[in-house]
């Protein structure tokens, strides 16, 4: 396992931590709809299961943050990229909309950072 | 001669006072004072302040929590709660009952409670294995005397047969009305008296006559308390007449047949509308083949005597428990430049027979059609049953097929389980093997039945289509099966006395999807005058662990909807828990809102200070989610 530093291209670092905030908000907004009882969604097992899922994906974005490499951050990206479809999901069918456009959010900045990441050697071999 | 004049000007005057203030009531507040809004049964506001332009900018004016409900989960506590009323708006005040037999009487604008009236009743359901209450009724004194207290009164039925009635002014007891305020309708519970006669379905008020129903079990026992139907006076609560709806002769060998549902009433011709329900035991009618007419069916009675006018019979030799179940709605018909005295009859079935009010007669043609005969030792299914051409039935002619993701979903159970039933469309009978029966005692439509637009003669309706296994088990067997369980959400019915007991099952696979494709409850509005369909919709969402699935599944759907001058339909009933507005014209959703539970009720909609509100009590019901509440809450627009 290789770590690398987190600071890296401006789109990698963009992307990375609206990752970062989009999935703490949507982890926040997933906690308010559980207890909030105005919802029609409150207490259920969905609502469980996108707590969970933004929990995750939260504690994954930040070990890309810590800079994980190598082998374990690839099965990251593929499991977050997962995570982030079956949040999106999840959230139309509780009918969150606000979880779902801050997981588009997330799934924007996982784009950006992933397009961020494989472009970054090449920028910072430029700059040396 | 001048004086005289005057004088005579001056009572002229006098008399017109009070049409005077009639009318300015009508005109001014729009009242909503029996279970279906009239005893016409069309639940038709003429409030028209809130319009599909701007409904959607309804807001919850006031709500307030009875405390009156329960879940059913303590094992030592009561069961669970079935909040099913209508509230009541007359008097300037909104009265409701809850499952606990209380009355509380609120105030329209706030919510802020009037009185509570608390009957005391024990809180053990000894008919329904729930605790319900549909409402409560009211009466008022044509000629009030002033200064004496129940001059204007509501009347609430319990589960163990009492009817209370209390003033309407202070919930005070009427000590004029039977005995000391209560009267004991089960005193005339005397032949097989097996459980007590439940009113839970509001008496009909007319002419100073309450006319009473009751609710009972037809699925326990082979033999029960033969259906009837009792009115007594408004003040005393002196019997006038009874109602039988079975032969005495067959008194020992079936019963109930009773009105569980609500009534109405033609006030014009002078005519009561009975839905009667289906004699006991509801699935195995071996051991009462002989005619029995007026079961299974709409019912006019002259509501001075309780002789039987006419009867229309729509379902023979029920054994699927296919009971009339709501209220016919009058209507006059226009066709062919001539005005038709009508009723609408909706069904479990999903059929909707439009009759000549007066005669009972078919407005569109009824064609008896033949059925599947029964395959069951014992049982003689009627050959043919009764189906109206037009309107188009609420439900599909056929079962609608497995759905394949609950098949895959279930490694395939569903379509086992059906390969191994018996299914030869509508009306096959109940089998030793298991029958699908589809529509199914769950509906088709239930208990709300539909509303009616007389401007337009539209009627609109809200429909399930349940698919559920019927199964007959040999006596011996039956307690061996019983204590083995069921798969699913299984229900097992004694009908002691009968060769055989029951097993109801809903036909849903492990994960409780329903086996069968959606959707699952809809709404539609008829054309009544050519009985053509303007429109169907799926009604409603199914939630399912809190995901809502795809909107065309629709939802079943309990509790009836109203309709406004203004063109707009208010509707609860669905298992979502929502509450909704859709356009009469196009039936698009207009507006929604969350409540606590399904608001398995009629809505009531009045005006009250120039104000119309909308509102609902939301109760739930265990047919449609385990979801159960106390919250009575009211929309209005903003301002």
């Amino acid at each position: 396992m290789a770590l690398s530093t987190a600071s890296g291209s401006t789109p990698f670092r963009v992307g990375l931590w609206l990752l970062i905030v989009a999935t703490a908000l949507g982890l926040i907004d997933a906690i308010f709809q559980y207890f909030w009882t105005g919802n029609g969604i409150h207490g259920t097992e969905g609502v469980l299961l996108v707590i969970v899922s933004t929990l995750l994906q939260l504690i994954a974005a930040l070990v890309f943050l810590a800079g994980v490499g190598g082998w374990v951050r690839t099965v990251l990206e593929v499991l977050v990229f997962l995570d982030l479809i079956g949040t999106a999901a999840a959230a139309y069918l509780l009918e969150d909309y606000i979880l779902l456009g801050l997981t588009i959010l997330a799934a924007i900045g996982w784009l950006l950072q992933l397009g961020g990441r494989s472009r970054r050697p090449a920028l910072q071999g430029a700059a040396s | 001669m001048n004086r005289l004049r005057n004088r005579l000007l001056i009572a002229a005057l006098l008399a017109l006072i009070p049409a005077a203030a009639r009318a300015q009531t009508a005109d001014n507040g729009q009242v909503w004072d029996t279970f279906n809004g009239q005893l016409s049964a069309q639940k038709y506001a003429t409030a028209d302040q809130i319009t599909p332009d701007n409904v959607g900018k309804l807001t919850k004016a006031w709500e307030i929590h009875t405390g009156d409900f329960s879940t059913g989960e303590d094992k030592n506590g009561p069961k669970a709660s079935d909040w099913s009323a209508t509230p009541l708006f007359v008097n300037n005040t909104i009265y409701v009952s809850t499952p606990f037999d209380r009355v509380f009487a609120v105030e329209p604008d706030t919510g802020k409670t009037k009185w509570i009236f608390d009957s005391h009743t024990k809180l053990v359901d000894p008919t329904q294995g729930e605790l319900k209450t549909r409402g409560v009724a009211y009466w008022a004194n044509a000629n009030p005397v002033a200064g004496q207290a129940c001059q204007k009164i509501v009347y609430l039925g319990t589960m163990d047969g009492k009817l209370y009635a209390v003033d309407a002014d202070n919930g005070q007891p009427c000590a004029g009305f039977g005995k000391n305020g209560v009267l004991d309708v089960n005193q005339w519970n005397t032949v097989n008296a097996k459980w007590p006669l439940s009113l839970l379905q509001p008496p009909t008020v007319y002419k100073n006559m309450l006319i009473i129903g009751w609710a009972g079990q037809d699925w326990t026992q082979a033999v029960q308390p033969p259906g009837s139907v009792f009115a007594v006076d408004a003040q005393s609560g002196a019997l006038k007449w009874t109602f039988h709806s079975i032969p005495p002769d067959m008194n020992p060998k079936t019963g109930t047949a009773n009105v569980w549902a609500s009534m109405s009433v033609d006030t014009q011709n002078n005519l009561l509308f009975m839905p009667i329900s289906s004699p006991s035991p509801d699935f195995y009618g071996g051991d009462r083949l002989a005619p029995l007419p007026l079961v299974t069916s709409v019912t006019a009675l002259n509501p001075d005597t309780g002789a039987v006018v006419w009867s229309r019979q729509v379902v023979h030799h029920d054994i699927w428990d296919y009971d009339p179940n709501s209220a016919p709605s009058l209507v006059d018909l226009k066709q062919n430049g001539k005005t038709v005295p009508a009723l609408v009859q909706s069904t479990k079935m999903g059929y909707l027979f439009v009759l000549n009010r007066l005669t009972g007669e078919p407005i569109f043609p009824i064609e008896e059609k033949p059925v599947p005969a029964s395959d069951v030792p014992g049982e003689k299914a009627s050959p043919t049953q009764p189906v109206p051409t037009l309107p188009e039935p609420t439900t599909p002619d056929r079962f609608p097929g497995v759905s394949t993701l609950a098949d895959v979903l279930s490694g395939g159970y569903c379509s086992r389980t059906l390969a191994g039933l018996r299914y030869d469309g509508r009306y096959t009978p109940p089998s030793l093997k298991g029958s699908l029966a589809f529509p199914a005692t769950a509906g088709g439509v239930e208990w709300g039945g539909g509303a009616v637009d007389p401007t337009t003669n539209t009627y609109v309706v809200n429909s399930s289509a349940v698919v559920q296994i019927y199964r007959l088990i040999p006596r011996d067997q039956y307690q061996a099966d019983v204590s083995k369980g069921s798969e699913g959400n299984g229900g097992f019915f004694a009908m002691e006395g009968a060769p055989y007991g029951f097993q109801l099952q809903t036909f849903l696979n492990w994960l409780g999807m329903p086996c069968w494709n959606g959707p699952y409850g809809t709404i539609s509005s008829y054309d009544l005058n050519t009985g053509k369909l303007n429109w169907r919709f799926p009604f409603g969402e199914v939630q399912k662990w809190g995901f809502y699935m795809p909107k065309s599944w629709g939802s079943v759907t309990i509790g009836g909807p109203v309709i406004t001058k203004s063109g707009v339909i208010f509707i609860g009933g669905s298992m979502d828990s929502r509450v909704r507005a859709l356009d009469l014209k196009s039936g698009h959703v207009l507006w929604q809102a969350l409540v606590d539970a399904p608001a398995v009720s009629i809505p009531c909609v009045y005006t009250y200070k120039g104000k119309e509100y909308v509102l609902f009590a939301v109760g739930g019901n265990s047919i449609l989610e385990p979801k159960v509440s106390d919250q009575l809450v009211a929309f209005a627009l903003p301002g």
